[in-house]
């Protein structure tokens, strides 16, 4: 604890002040002078003897900022892969509070001797020294303020030196591990199904075993899959083809029979024709004819009806060269994937990689009966009894 | 008069079989291969007036059987026409000059064939 120049005249100055009070106050401050004057030398004494105090304590503050500097200089030169121990950091701190708390009692102390040393001193003139209590509540202030001073320094130092450490401590996130790391971890809440990260397993390489089988190949097996949306298509195809095929055959039956009934028609009507010439007044000859005249033709209607139906079908027909057209733009899709295929096997194949063990769970993962801290321990714990 | 049809796709070698019944001839009067090797062993044992040809098949594609057709056998001079999905004009010149008489870009319209078909019958 030192006092600074302005906190000594002021004390001094307040003991001064006396002797510009009333003559009562003079006389008894005159009376106090001598008193005073020796407790002014008591108390520059006492001054004296703080002064050499703080310059210890000062002393003792600077050996320990000294250690501070060297620590930190230290942890600046180290690699900031190094992290620095929980043990250390609580050490430092202990050995902090333990200094904080030496030197308060010290100074507690040193202000107790003080204030009893000038009560003391005070008492031993044999007079009555009305002290002031005021200068002297003023000294023990004093003393306190200087007192909180020196503390706020050194807390102002302490929170320094946590403030750095905990900077420290974030930069080595990666060495730390604790509880509330993985429980933020486990909050973000990544989304593992998408990523598959719980359940990504390699392929099955030809080449070795210790790979699991990430999918089912013959389910998936893409060049397999579109050559049977091929097959399938064709089929389908071979099978529309068919129908429109019965149709047009059916339609050329349709066409044949009407060819009968057309040169049935043809027939009867130059009978009949004969008929009604031959026999004019026969009025059933004539009805017979008429009738016959309108539906003579009808066949050549049903033909080109159903001619034009073919063409229809011809129509549909043709559009079915797209199943073929198609066919093609799905073999070049495979044609693609299985040249993509090679290629990543060329990228991606590395016999060195065979065996390289996977975590079944990672940091993020969604996989479920993931012990925490406590089943951690108690696991333990039970298994080592 | 009898024609081949080569085509790897059976709904293709239908769809020329058609248009050659509108034309007139039976389904008896042509023959169906579904690759250039199947089709030159017809070639080779039977005499066919008119080759319809694709150009993408397994085995040997139909620029190999022509230029095959055209280097050897007894149908070096049977009209050929190629029915292809190969439209580029790279492609076309190198048929043609490959001995292809006739050029059809699929898809095709059944009266495109019928009118190449009677040019090339004629």
């Amino acid at each position: 604890m030192s006092m600074s120049q302005e906190e000594i005249e002021s004390l001094m100055n307040g003991l001064d002040l006396g002797e510009n009070e009333t003559s009562d106050q003079e006389s008894i401050e005159e009376e106090d002078t001598d008193s005073v004057n020796m407790s002014e030398d008591d108390i520059e004494a006492l001054i004296a003897e703080t002064n050499s105090n703080v310059k210890e304590m000062d002393s003792d503050v600077s050996v320990s900022n000294d250690d501070i500097d060297d620590l930190l200089a230290s942890l600046e030169n180290e690699d900031s892969t190094t992290s620095v121990s929980d043990e250390d950091i609580d050490s430092l701190i202990n050995d902090l509070a333990n200094e904080k708390i030496e030197d308060d009692e010290e100074t507690e102390i040193n202000l107790e001797n003080d204030t009893d040393d000038l009560i003391s001193d005070l008492k031993s003139e044999g007079e009555e020294v009305s002290a002031d209590n005021e200068d002297i509540d003023a000294l023990i202030n004093n003393l306190t303020q200087n007192e909180h001073i020196e503390d706020n320094k050194k807390t102002s130092n302490k929170d320094e030196i946590e403030d750095l450490l905990s900077e420290i401590e974030s930069t080595n996130n990666d060495s730390i591990v604790d509880d509330d790391y993985l429980k933020e971890l486990d909050s973000l809440n990544i989304d593992t199904d998408a990523v598959s990260l719980a359940t990504l397993d390699v392929s099955k390489n030809k080449k070795s075993d210790n790979y699991e089988k990430v999918v089912d190949l013959d389910k998936i097996n893409i060049p397999s899959q579109l050559t049977q949306v091929n097959s399938d298509s064709e089929e389908k195809a071979t099978v529309i083809f068919d129908i429109l095929s019965s149709i047009l055959d059916a339609n050329n039956e349709t066409r044949n029979a009407l060819t009968e009934f057309e040169k049935f028609f043809q027939s009867q009507q130059k009978l009949l024709e004969t008929l009604n010439s031959k026999f004019p007044n026969v009025k059933e000859f004539s009805d017979s004819l008429d009738s016959l005249n309108l539906l003579i033709s009808k066949p050549a209607e049903i033909s080109t009806s159903l001619s034009n139906r073919d063409n229809d079908l011809f129509s549909a027909m043709e559009l079915m060269q797209f199943h073929d057209i198609n066919r093609q733009k799905i073999e070049r899709v495979m044609r693609v994937v299985t040249s993509l295929s090679r290629q990543l096997n060329t990228i991606l194949d590395d016999e060195s990689f065979d065996g390289v063990p996977v975590s079944k769970h990672l940091p993020g993962d969604n996989t479920p009966d993931i012990v925490n801290h406590d089943d951690l321990e108690s696991l333990i714990a039970e298994y080592n009894k | 008069m009898r024609i081949l049809i080569v085509d790897d796709s059976s709904t293709m070698r239908r769809i020329i079989g058609n248009v050659v019944m509108q034309l007139g001839i039976d389904k008896e009067n042509f023959d169906e291969a579904e690759d250039g090797l199947k089709a030159w062993n017809l070639l080779s044992n039977k005499k066919y007036d008119v080759i319809l040809t694709d150009w993408n098949m397994p085995n040997m594609n139909g620029l190999e059987l022509v230029k095959k057709v055209r280097a050897e056998g007894n149908h070096k001079t049977t009209p050929i026409i190629m029915i292809t999905t190969e439209g580029g004009k790279a492609e076309v010149i190198t048929a043609l000059k490959a001995g292809v008489n006739n050029y059809i870009v699929k898809p095709f319209n059944a009266q495109i064939l019928k009118e190449k078909l009677d040019g090339v019958i004629k």
